[in-house]
């Protein structure tokens, strides 16, 4: 086998690494258990966040809520 | 505190009306009807004097003042200041001198009368100057550039929660239009118990706000937020924002300051003032 086509696999291997671990980062910039952040919540129509001071529960009915008006 | 120290789950008095162009709503643990009644009163009042939509309010006719200063009432007065305070906190992005934009873009009469407002295809304006160069508070008195208008639709609602929590006592909500402040412990002893982006959070001693720009909106980007650096309807690539903070005075405004930055500043805005927020795209 030709040095030539080592180098060239060499190359591409390096290429493909380093594309697909940007397209992984780029998709993945906050995971959800990960552990010393903020809780991440992600919903189907925004974003989440909420700090560890705040206590939340997905199961109470709230009284009243916060919305545009 | 564990559920052991507790007090027992009571249900709190509550009240619903319309006022400020939305409905509000009180909530209160250990005052009765009667209270709520008279906050609700307070609430009409100061919406009376204070909206922009009636030519007989305080607000217009220190709207139409020439130029020199003129007496304004102590609510007039700390509201003026509020809204220096919000273009402070805010970088300049929440400005009360908005007036003229908001009438330029179509929206002369509130969306609580019915009709909506109409579409305005030759908008053309110019950015704002900082608020304090147009607007001037001192004791008991204060001055408007001529030329400019105040609109307090973007501070008031929070300041009023904040205001009428204070006069509703130690446990209570005031929502007022969803800008509202939880006081106290809530009606079971771990806050009160407040929808936010689709979960249930519990506040104490905290306000939370909503800024959005779809509900107050008649045509493809005319909306009632203003962007003072451009004098139009803000362009974001956020359309809600949620916030909480201390007061709902704060979360008014950095909801609206949220907004206005697009979803990648207001993340990096939101993470040095606020302990939760919502953004939806």
């Amino acid at each position: 086998m030709p040095a030539w086509t080592l180098k060239l696999t060499a190359c591409l291997l390096t290429g493909l690494a380093t594309v697909g671990s940007a397209v992984y980062v780029a998709g993945h910039l906050k995971s959800p258990g990960a552990p010393l952040h903020p809780p991440v919540v992600a919903t189907t129509a925004g974003h989440l966040n909420l700090s560890p001071s705040i206590r939340s529960s997905g199961d109470q009915q709230p009284l009243t809520f916060t919305s545009v008006s | 505190m564990t559920s052991s120290h507790l007090p027992l789950p009571v249900s709190p008095e509550h009240l619903e009306f319309e006022a400020l162009g939305t409905v509000c709503q009180l909530y209160s643990v250990g005052r009765d009807g009667q209270s709520l009644a008279e906050g609700a009163t307070w609430v009409l009042e100061l919406h009376r004097r204070l909206t922009r939509f009636d030519p007989s309010s305080e607000l217009s006719a220190f709207n139409s003042s020439t130029g020199a200063w003129v007496r304004v009432s102590a609510t007039l007065k700390d509201l003026l200041r509020e809204a220096l305070y919000a273009h402070e906190l805010s970088g300049g992005l929440v400005h009360a001198g908005v007036l003229h934009a908001l009438l330029a873009a179509g929206y002369t009469h509130s969306f609580s009368e019915g009709a909506r407002p109409t579409p305005r295809s030759t908008v053309i304006l110019d950015p704002l100057p900082p608020l304090g160069d147009i607007l001037a508070v001192a004791p008991g008195a204060a001055k408007l550039r001529p030329g400019f208008g105040i609109d307090l639709g973007g501070i008031a609602k929070g300041w009023l929660a904040d205001r009428l929590a204070e006069r509703l006592g130690e446990n209570c909500v005031v929502n007022l239009g969803g800008d509202l402040f939880a006081r106290g412990i809530g009606p079971e002893g771990e806050g009160w118990p407040i929808g936010f982006g689709g979960t249930t959070i519990y506040l104490r001693d905290q306000g939370a706000a909503t800024s959005g720009t779809f509900k107050r909106s008649w045509g493809p980007d005319l909306h009632h937020l203003v962007d003072p650096r451009t004098g139009r309807p803000a362009k974001s690539n956020l359309k809600e924002v949620s916030v909480i903070a201390a007061s709902g005075t704060d979360a008014e405004i950095y909801a609206k300051t949220a907004l206005l930055l697009g979803r990648q500043s207001a993340e990096f805005y939101l993470e040095q003032h606020c302990p939760g927020w919502w953004l939806s795209p």
